[in-house]
C-alpha cells in the first residue's frame, strides 16, 4: 500500500504517528482514558458476562476507546489517507456512544432489556449513518496544509441527534423516578443519570465547539468527563452492587493514577519530570496493591456474612413452618383423643353408679382410681387443645352472662382442699356484690384457676396466698400474691413461654409448663393483660386486667 | 415476528460492515479523497 505523508510529517512512533506534532496535553488527556475504557470494558465483560446492562456498558466504553484511537490518528497520524480515514470513521463510534448510553440507561434502571423494535431502529440509524461514511456529506474535503478533514453537513444533524439522546436519558430517569419510591433506588438513579449526562454533555460540548470554532484543542477536554462517569460507576459497584463485579473502586484508583502519571512522561517540556514520575509511579503501585488486597478481603468477608445471614433466614423460616405444622398436628391428635376419653369417663360413671351391675368394694376402688386418671387425662388433652388454638391464633371466645360471685366461689372451692392440706394463710379481698358480666367462662376460669393453683402449689406449708379483686370502670383488676419460691431473674423473660418452667422448680414440683402460657393467651384473647413481679425465694405477685361488659337487662314479657 | 426482527438486525449489521469496509477500500486503496490547500477553502 503506497500512502502519502502529510506535509512535513515524519513517522517516528509505531510507523504511523508523528509524535513531534502532538500538542503537549494530547496524550495526557487521551491515553489514560483509552486505557481506562479498555480495562473497564474487559473487567465488566469478564465479571458480569451475559448481563444485558453490562453489554450496553461495554458498547459505551468500547465505542469511546475506538473514538479515542481515531482521534489520536487525526491528531498525530503521519499519512494523509490514514488521517482522512480516521476523520471519516469517527462518525460511527460517536453516535454509537450516545445510542449505547440510552440503552444502558434504560436497562440499568428498569432492569430489563429494551424492546427489539428500538434495537432495530437504532441499527437502522447506524446503517443509514454508515452509508454516509465514504461520502462528502460526512467529510467534505481534506485540507492538505493542516492535514485535517473538513466536515460535511451530516455532522450538524449528528450533533442534534446526540442532544436528543441526552434528553432521552434524562426522560428515562424521570420516568423511572416516578415509579420508584425507595430512597436507595432514587439515590442510585440520580447518581447514575448525573454521571452519564455529565460525561455525554462534556463530550458533546467539546466536540461541537471544537468543530464550530475550529479550535480543536477544546477537543482535548472531551473524554475527561468519562473519568467522573467511570468513577461514579465504580462507586456504585461497591456501594450498590451494580454489575456482578467487586473490588473495583481500588483497582480503578490505581489504574487511573498509573495512567495519568505514565502519561506525564509524554510531556517533554518539563525538566526532570521522568524521575518524579517514576518515583510516584512506584509509590502508587505499592500503595495501590495493598489497597486492592484490603478491599478484596473486606468485600469477601461481607459476602460471607451475607451468605450466612441468608442461610440463617431460610433455616429460621423452615423452623417456623415446622413449629406451625407441629402445633397443627398436636391440635388434631388432642381433638381425636378427646372423644374416646369422654366415652371412657361416661362408662366409668355408669359403672360406679351401678347401671352395669353392682360392684364389690375392691372393684369400686379401682373404678374410682380409673375415673380420676381419666379426668386428669381429659384436663391434659383440653389444655393441649387450648395451647394449639392459642398458638395458631384460633382461640374462639364465647362470652356469656357470668355471675362473678358464683364464679369466684367455684374456683375457691376447688383450691380449698389444697390450702387446708398445706395449712396456708389464705386471704381473700373482693367486693361482696360483684356484678354479672359478659365473659368467656371457660377461658376466664382457666386463667384465674391457673394462677391460684400455681400460687398454692409453689408456696411452702404455712405460707400465705392472697387474692385481691376490684372492678374499676368496667375493668376487673386482680392480683394473686404468694410467699412461694419466686421466679429466678434469668427465667422471668421466658416464664409465659410454652412448656417453659422456672429452673428452681423444674425438678422438684410437678407441672407441664402450659398453665401460664394458656393464661396469657386466654387473657389477651379477651383484650386484657397479665404481668408479674417476683423475687426469688420471697414470692410472686401476678396481676391481671380483664375488660368486662355488662349484659343488656332482660325486659320481662307483658 | 421474531425471525423478521432477526433478519432485519442481520441486514442492518451487514450494511454497516459493508459501508465501513468500503470506506477503508475507498480511502486507503482507491485514494478517493478530495484534497484542498487551506487557502482554497472558503
Amino acid at each position: 500500500m503506497n500512502l502519502s505523508l502529510c506535509p512535513d510529517a515524519v513517522p517516528n512512533l509505531l510507523m504511523v504517528f508523528d509524535i513531534a506534532i502532538a500538542p503537549p496535553l494530547l496524550l495526557y488527556s487521551y491515553v489514560p482514558i483509552f486505557i481506562l475504557c479498555v480495562f473497564f470494558a474487559w473487567f465488566i465483560a469478564k465479571n458480569d458476562y451475559g448481563s444485558i446492562q453490562s453489554k450496553y456498558f461495554l458498547g459505551i466504553t468500547l465505542s469511546l476507546a475506538i473514538w479515542i484511537a481515531l482521534v489520536l490518528f487525526q491528531w498525530i497520524g503521519a499519512y494523509l489517507e490514514v488521517v482522512h480515514l480516521a476523520w471519516q470513521l469517527l462518525l460511527l463510534p460517536e453516535i454509537t456512544i450516545f445510542i449505547s448510553a440510552c440503552f444502558f440507561s434504560f436497562t440499568f434502571l428498569f432492569k430489563r432489556d429494551a424492546s427489539n423494535i428500538y434495537k432495530n431502529f437504532s441499527l437502522l440509524i447506524l446503517a443509514a449513518v454508515s452509508l454516509l461514511l465514504p461520502t462528502q456529506v460526512n467529510i467534505n474535503m481534506f485540507d492538505l496544509v493542516n492535514c485535517e478533514g473538513v466536515v460535511g453537513p451530516a455532522w450538524r444533524w449528528i450533533y442534534i441527534f446526540e442532544l436528543i439522546c441526552i434528553v432521552i436519558i434524562v426522560f428515562i430517569a424521570l420516568r423511572y423516578l416516578r415509579t420508584e419510591d425507595g430512597r436507595k433506588e432514587r439515590v442510585k438513579t440520580v447518581l447514575f443519570t448525573t454521571g452519564l449526562t455529565y460525561f455525554l454533555s462534556i463530550f458533546w460540548a467539546s466536540n461541537y465547539f471544537a468543530e464550530t470554532t475550529k479550535t480543536y484543542e477544546i477537543n482535548l477536554i472531551g473524554p475527561i468527563g468519562m473519568f467522573l462517569f467511570l468513577g461514579i460507576i465504580s462507586y456504585m459497584m461497591v456501594k450498590f452492587r451494580v454489575f456482578k463485579a467487586k473490588l473495583f473502586a481500588s483497582q480503578i484508583l490505581v489504574i487511573v493514577l498509573w495512567g495519568l502519571i505514565a502519561a506525564l512522561l509524554f510531556i517533554q517540556s518539563i525538566d526532570y519530570i521522568h524521575i518524579v514520575v517514576l518515583c510516584t509511579l512506584a509509590l502508587v503501585s505499592i500503595f495501590g496493591l495493598s489497597l486492592i488486597k484490603s478491599v478484596k478481603r473486606e468485600i469477601e468477608q461481607r459476602e460471607k456474612i451475607e451468605l450466612l445471614a441468608a442461610d440463617l433466614k431460610i433455616a429460621n423460616d423452615q423452623l417456623h413452618e415446622l413449629d406451625r405444622q407441629k402445633d397443627e398436628l398436636l391440635g388434631i391428635v388432642a381433638h381425636q383423643l378427646a372423644k374416646p376419653i369422654t366415652a371412657i369417663r361416661w362408662d366409668l360413671e355408669s359403672l360406679l353408679d351401678g347401671d352395669l351391675g353392682t360392684l364389690n368394694e375392691k372393684q369400686q376402688e379401682e373404678a374410682k382410681t380409673m375415673r380420676s386418671q381419666a379426668v386428669n387425662l381429659a384436663d391434659l388433652v383440653s389444655m393441649i387443645l387450648d395451647v394449639s388454638r392459642i398458638q395458631l391464633g384460633k382461640i374462639k371466645l364465647e362470652p356469656q352472662p357470668l355471675d362473678m360471685n358464683e364464679f369466684f366461689k367455684d374456683i375457691l372451692d376447688v383450691i380449698e382442699p389444697s390450702v387446708k392440706q398445706k395449712k396456708l394463710n389464705f386471704v381473700k379481698d373482693m367486693p361482696k356484690n360483684l356484678p354479672t358480666v359478659l365473659l368467656d367462662k371457660r377461658y376466664t376460669r382457666m386463667t384465674i384457676e391457673n394462677l391460684m393453683t400455681n400460687a398454692v402449689k409453689y408456696t411452702p406449708d404455712g405460707g400465705k396466698v392472697e387474692l385481691v379483686v376490684k372492678v374499676v370502670d368496667g375493668v376487673m383488676h386482680g392480683r394473686v400474691t404468694d410467699t412461694g419460691c419466686g421466679i429466678p431473674k434469668e427465667d422471668q423473660g421466658k416464664i409465659f413461654g410454652k412448656m417453659y418452667r422456672a429452673t428452681n422448680v423444674r425438678n422438684t414440683v410437678d407441672g407441664n409448663g402450659f398453665g401460664l402460657y394458656v393464661a396469657k393467651g386466654a387473657i389477651e384473647g379477651q383484650g386484657g393483660k397479665i404481668w408479674f413481679e417476683s423475687t426469688e425465694g420471697k414470692g410472686t405477685t401476678f396481676f391481671f386486667e380483664i375488660p368486662m361488659i355488662e349484659p343488656a337487662p332482660v325486659v320481662p314479657k307483658t | 415476528m421474531k425471525n423478521i426482527e432477526k433478519i432485519l438486525a442481520i441486514l442492518f449489521l451487514g450494511v454497516i460492515t459493508t459501508a465501513v469496509a468500503f470506506t477503508f477500500y475507498n480511502t486507503l486503496i482507491n485514494k478517493n479523497i478530495v484534497i484542498i490547500q487551506s487557502e482554497d477553502s472558503i
